[in-house]
């Protein structure tokens, strides 16, 4: 049953937005990991990386793009959703042009979440 | 002709003329071929001459008896070397009695007690003609062979004899005669012919009649005794002048009987009948001469007393008029008493100075001048009179008995006054010399005896006092009139309560504020009415503050409070105004209060102003704080807003599945709940920093505020990727204040020191701490960004001083304001090796709590 369900790690300081993207993944049928910040997720076993990142630009410590440019550095990519509250568009272009998989500005529909999500599975790193 | 000789040409043509006239008299009454007469007067005239003048003066008084006695002595057809013997003799005769009387003598020309009448018998009656008369007969002897003896006992009787009753009546004559006849009464002058009729006729009866014609029948001729009550009645009526005049009238008439050969000595040889007459007259002259000089000294005794007792009344009545004149006065009375003194010391100017308070100068105080005398206006003591003034100050009198002996600036200085005598007097009280007092006369010459100094230093005792007292009464006066103008010139109405509460001074300021003072008092301030009284009656009548007022001035006239003040809005006509009275105790001993009502309207509205203005500037500065936040803002709403939208969706497909997770959906109910709750908190918080207007102090948790702040930028902090590190105190701190200002106190110091730090810096990091004193809080705001320029510490409080591109200037001016007007201060510091550290401290309330 594991095997079949995609983990997808989600990394937001904010409580709400975790527990919330969590259940909306496993009612999507995702296995879904959440982290408060980038160094729990780095302390994450290594050798069950997540199939997508959905990753919070703004948090405190390492931000989410300080935590996305390290994963590449150390050729661990992940296909990476970004997700952000601080509407800032050329941010959003800059990390599509380093090969995010994609961009959302909370709140987002679910479906544009899911469809990413899909997505990033489906092409993989 | 020098101003010199014009003065001395009268004494010198009197001289001249009474010799001539006695040596005429002199030779008819002589026996020849004896050269002395039975009387020879230009002896006598010479020496009553000389009497009457200073040594100075004797050489041309001589002088001018030279001619007369040329022109009488040469028709004698004597050798001119004879005659200017003769006259040498004469001349002799006069400088010895003269310089004898003034050697015995206190005052040569004055026979008016018994020690001068003596000092001229001794001096000028005796050794003179006795001395001179050896010379004198040597002379006649030498020149015409007479008999050296005969005609030394001849001349010496002789001149004893002119010289005893000639010389009182001429001083009399020409000192006295002319002031006698004008201001003795009709009566006495009239007593005083009757005498001398009464005394030719009786020495005519006793001298003249031929033997046997006798005043009384049977007997062989009329007694000599007969004369005496005449001469007694001359000294008794008349003193030595009149004693004088009866000796020489009846001298007269019997030597020309004597030479003639009649008389009661007519049986001895004509020069033994001569000298019996002498003898006879010499030997009555000086008993009557002595008696009439003790009958005058009793006359002058009686008269100083008079006179004592005329100054000791003026200067009493001086000294009344000068205790019961009002203070200003004095000025009056002082003139009214100046001239009373100048008109009883027979002096013609007065001049009262009085001294410069502030300067070594006098002014002319009072002046008094005689109406005959002609008006020397404005006469200024120190321009004028400098070298006689200058002295006084040094509290040195000045006398000047004769123009004449002074230097020649300084009598040119009288004469331009025409002034020939003055005295000037320092009057001074406590060894303070006040001012001076000048006597001065025209009319000649005066001398001012020590007597005259003496009472004169009296006077100015009294003058001194009066002077003190003016300028004690002036300096009041002075005080008073510039306690008045002060108290004029307040904006403050004052009023002086006694210790009752009534009202008994005020001034204009306090009437034209009456009518706000309703809120206190009920009814009519003014003076009389009783300040205690009306406040209760306002208190009755429901007056807001008028219980307090009265409570509070009781107490400060009871001296159990040392100030009272209330500050209390009133309505008047103009609107809202405000007022504060207060109360202080008047120090004394009758005790009472000084009530004070100042109108602080004005102030009071600029305060209102003001802090309406602060409170604006401050809400707009807010308003823009919050444009600078609005990402930040747009963040912490997004965070929840994601969440609600993001449980819900799941919520539905929850509900969309077969079975759906009641439980889980229920969780997601509570997280949904849970944000809205956080996003209404920030929109609140907002709304509250948005919010404009007057929010009133209220006590509050200092950490708390910072708490909610802290929340209100950490979603900045995180954009700006800057740590904010927060360390409160455990324990509250509570401080009286407004919550949205102090946040935004709060708010500005941390988003500055976020875009400090923001700018490019490898530590990007800001601290908020608090810490507690026993008295205060302490919040420090500390940041490690590029710090403030050199010499901009105390700038950046300052509006519109900014180091942002953009900046305002306005939010450290306006945290400043904000902590001033929570009475606490603000301050910045660099921070080693980087960044700032701003403080503010506030004031705990009731201190530090545990």
């Amino acid at each position: 049953m594991t095997s079949t369900r995609p983990l997808i790690a989600v990394v937001d300081d904010d409580v709400s937005v975790r527990r919330a993207l969590a259940r909306l993944l496993q009612a999507a049928g995702y296995h879904a990991e959440t982290f408060a910040d980038a160094e729990a997720f780095l302390a994450y076993p290594a050798s069950h990386p997540p199939a997508c990142l959905i990753l919070d630009v703004r948090m405190p410590g390492m931000s989410g793009r300080e935590l996305y440019d390290h994963l590449r550095a150390e050729r661990r990519a992940i296909p990476t959703i970004f997700i952000t509250g601080h509407g800032d568009s050329r941010m959003a272009a800059r990390a599509v042009e380093a090969g995010a998989a994609g961009f959302l500005l909370k709140p987002f529909e679910d479906e544009q979440l899911l469809e990413a999500v899909e997505e990033a599975v489906a092409h993989g790193p | 002709m020098s101003r010199v000789w014009r003065d001395r040409l009268p004494a010198a043509l009197a001289v001249a003329l009474l010799y001539y006239a006695g040596a005429h008299i002199g030779a008819l009454l002589k026996i020849p071929p004896a050269t002395p007469s039975a009387i020879w007067p230009p002896n006598a005239i010479l020496l009553a001459a000389l009497l009457m003048h200073s040594p100075r003066d004797w050489w041309w008084l001589l002088l001018a008896a030279l001619p007369s006695h040329l022109a009488v002595e040469l028709r004698f057809g004597w050798p001119t070397s004879l005659v200017l013997a003769l006259f040498i003799t004469n001349c002799s005769e006069a400088l010895i009695g003269a310089a004898a009387v003034r050697a015995l003598s206190d005052a040569p020309d004055r026979f008016d007690s018994l020690p001068r009448m003596s000092a001229f018998i001794v001096g000028g009656a005796m050794l003179a003609p006795i001395v001179s008369s050896f010379a004198d007969a040597g002379v006649v002897a030498v020149l015409r062979g007479d008999a050296f003896w005969a005609v030394w006992r001849a001349r010496t009787f002789s001149n004893i004899l002119a010289d005893l009753i000639i010389v009182p009546a001429v001083v009399a004559l020409v000192r006295d005669l002319a002031r006698w006849t004008a201001t003795a009464r009709p009566r006495v002058q009239i007593e005083a012919a009757l005498l001398a009729v009464f005394t030719i006729a009786i020495a005519v009866g006793v001298f003249e009649a031929p033997i046997g014609d006798s005043l009384i029948p049977g007997s062989p001729r009329t007694p000599v005794a007969f004369l005496l009550p005449c001469f007694l009645w001359a000294a008794v009526r008349f003193g030595p002048s009149g004693v004088s005049f009866a000796l020489v009238s009846t001298a007269l008439v019997a030597s020309w009987a004597g030479t003639h050969g009649r008389g009661p000595f007519n049986g001895l040889p004509a020069a033994d009948a001569v000298l019996a007459l002498q003898l006879f007259l010499s030997v009555m002259a000086v008993p009557l001469l002595c008696l009439g000089a003790l009958i005058q000294e009793r006359w002058r005794t009686e008269a100083e007393l008079a006179d004592r007792l005329a100054f000791e009344q003026l200067l009493s009545r001086m000294s009344g008029a000068f205790v019961l004149a009002p203070g200003r006065g004095v000025d009056d009375a002082a003139a009214i008493w100046l001239g009373k003194l100048a008109v009883y010391l027979q002096v013609d100017c007065a001049w009262l100075l009085v001294r410069s308070s502030d300067a070594p100068s006098m002014s002319m105080g009072s002046s008094w001048v005689a109406p005959r005398v002609p008006v020397v206006s404005s006469v200024d003591p120190m321009r004028d009179l400098g070298w006689l003034v200058a002295p006084t100050l040094d509290a040195a009198p000045v006398a000047v008995e004769d123009v004449g002996t002074l230097a020649t600036d300084e009598r040119a200085s009288m004469r331009r006054l025409s002034v020939r005598a003055v005295l000037a007097m320092p009057i001074g009280a406590g060894g303070r010399v006040l001012g001076a007092l000048v006597l001065a006369s025209i009319d000649g010459p005066r001398p001012w005896p020590e007597l005259l100094r003496a009472r004169l230093r009296l006077v100015s005792e009294v003058f001194a006092g009066a002077l003190a007292r003016q300028a004690a009464d002036a300096a009041l006066h002075a005080g008073e009139a510039m306690k008045s103008a002060i108290l004029a010139s307040l904006s403050t109405g004052v009023a002086v309560l006694d210790r009752t509460g009534r009202i008994i001074a005020v001034n204009e300021r306090w009437t034209t504020l009456a009518h706000d003072q309703h809120e206190i008092v009920t009814g009519d301030v003014s003076v009389g009415a009783n300040y205690l009284e009306l406040c209760l009656m306002a208190s009755m009548q429901g007056a807001p503050h008028a219980g307090a007022a009265r409570a509070g001035i009781e107490a400060v006239l009871g001296r159990s409070r040392s100030m009272f003040t209330i500050e209390y809005e009133t309505d008047g006509p103009a609107g809202e105004r405000w007022a504060v009275l207060s109360a202080v105790p008047l120090s004394g001993a009758d005790g009472g209060a000084v009530v004070t009502h100042t109108d602080i309207t004005e102030r009071r509205r600029a305060e209102l102003e003001a802090q309406r203005s602060r409170q604006e500037l401050a809400h707009f500065s807010r308003v823009s704080t919050m444009g600078e936040l609005t990402a930040s803002l747009a963040h912490q709403l997004n965070q929840p807003l994601a969440g609600i939208l993001s449980n819900a969706q799941a919520a539905r497909r929850l509900l969309d599945s077969s079975q759906p997770d009641v439980e889980e959906i229920r969780s997601i109910l509570d997280d949904i709940v849970e944000d809205d709750r956080r996003a209404a908190d920030v929109i609140q918080q907002l709304r509250e920093l948005m919010r404009k207007g007057r929010t009133d102090h209220v006590l509050l948790d200092l950490n708390t505020v910072l708490q909610s702040v802290v929340r209100l930028v950490s979603s900045d902090a995180i954009i700006r990727g800057v740590s904010v590190e927060v360390d409160l105190t455990p324990e509250m701190a509570i401080v009286h204040g407004n919550r949205v200002e102090l946040q935004q106190v709060i708010l500005n110091l941390l988003l500055n020191a976020l875009e400090a730090v923001g700018t490019g810096s490898d530590e990007r990091r800001v601290l908020l701490c608090t810490q507690l004193t026993p008295t205060s809080v302490e919040v420090m705001v500390e940041d490690t960004g590029v710090g403030i320029v050199n010499g901009a510490d105390h700038r950046i409080f300052e509006p519109f001083f900014s180091t942002k591109p953009g900046g305002m200037g306005m939010g450290l001016s306006i945290a400043r304001s904000i902590v001033e007007a929570h009475e606490g201060r603000i301050a910045a510091k660099r921070r080693t090796p980087r960044g700032t550290i701003m403080t503010f401290v506030l004031p705990l309330v009731g201190g530090r709590a545990v």
